[in-house]
């Protein structure tokens, strides 16, 4: 294995560990307090601008953080209090896009673009190889076989 | 042959740069064109289903529950002592609910949006009305209603159907002439 090669290894094993330290789950939240307040960021107060829930002190965002708590409490999962919600204040509420509809492109644009842009990178690479072979021809073996002649 | 003559060779960075250029077009006409995510938010979302829930204690000590008056129209109206469409409104709804009162096919219920008992019990008082309002837990009212700001109001059909979505104050002959049109509606 050369050091190219290494290289390339090392760089892997860097990206690789970044992204399982990234994805590893924290513990979840301790608390019903602090559940609520988790969710409450991942929505989008539906009259401000660029503000989540959990930041706005208006009275719509106070009162879906207070519907939030009560469906914590409840015992509600993630995945009703997003439905509750959604279904209430349509789907720009959500921070996290749906993987459906026209939605469904925010997580397949991105998907393809990297693909492309990996097909691309490999095409130029290959590319460049094989511009950058270099053989010899007979008249220069021929020139590198009477300079060692000469010496 | 010179090389003059040769076909020209097919361009592929040429392609992919003009296919990205159009998707990128289309997502910037696509979002140019949407309507502002706060004007959506706001959007009858809730029209043609049941209305939600709304029971709880009134001002006046009594109890309410929208659920008691199916077979007739009822106003749901969301509203607070400190905004100014909703005390330029409120006449409209007197006018409304003493019309209909005799008759008894329509009713209102207000809903405070962020108000103290004390201020909303005052506000009756000043600009009169004698319909039930509610002052508790009434956040969870309004999200089941969507309810970004106010006045807000909400016609539930006499089969407890939520018909029409009335956003920035009403008037009363407005709310009458919803109810004709919908009923109409409903009948042809």
């Amino acid at each position: 294995m050369n050091r190219q090669m290494f290289s390339w290894l090392g760089v892997l094993v860097v990206v690789g560990s970044m992204l399982v330290f990234a994805s590893v789950d924290d513990g979840g939240p301790a608390t019903n307090a602090e559940r609520a307040y988790d969710l409450a960021k991942d929505f989008a107060c539906p009259v401000c601008h660029g503000q989540s829930v959990a930041q706005s002190d208006v009275v719509v965002a106070r009162n879906i953080r207070r519907e939030i708590r009560v469906w914590v409490d409840e015992g509600q999962s993630d995945d009703f209090i997003r439905e509750q919600l959604v279904d209430r204040f349509g789907e720009d509420i959500d921070y996290t896009p749906s993987s459906e509809g026209i939605t469904s492109l925010v997580w397949i644009l991105p998907v393809v673009a990297g693909a492309v842009a990996l097909g691309g990178l490999i095409v130029v690479f290959r590319r460049w190889r094989v511009d950058g072979d270099v053989s010899a021809t007979a008249e220069d073996e021929e020139l590198v076989a009477a300079a060692r002649e000469d010496q | 042959m010179s090389s003059g003559d040769e076909a020209p060779q097919p361009r592929p960075v040429l392609w992919v740069v003009a296919a990205v250029s159009v998707v990128a077009a289309l997502l910037l006409l696509l979002l140019a064109t949407g309507k502002p995510a706060s004007e959506r938010a706001t959007d009858g979302r809730i029209l043609g289903r049941v209305a939600p829930l709304i029971e709880g204690p009134t001002i006046d000590n009594g109890w309410y529950d929208i659920d008691q008056l199916r077979g007739q129209w009822v106003v749901v109206n969301f509203f607070s002592t400190t905004c100014v469409p909703c005390i330029r409104e409120h006449p409209e709804l007197v006018k409304f609910d003493q019309r209909h009162a005799p008759t008894g096919d329509a009713s209102v219920v207000s809903i405070s949006f962020d108000d103290s008992a004390d201020a909303v019990i005052e506000f009756f008082a000043d600009n009169g009305g004698d319909w039930p309002v509610l002052t508790e837990n009434t956040g969870s009212v309004a999200v089941n209603y969507g309810v970004t700001a106010v006045p807000e109001s909400y016609l539930v059909a006499p089969s407890g159907i939520v018909a029409a979505k009335l956003v920035g104050g009403v008037t009363a002959d407005d709310l009458d002439g919803q109810m004709a049109r919908l009923t109409q509606e409903a009948s042809s």
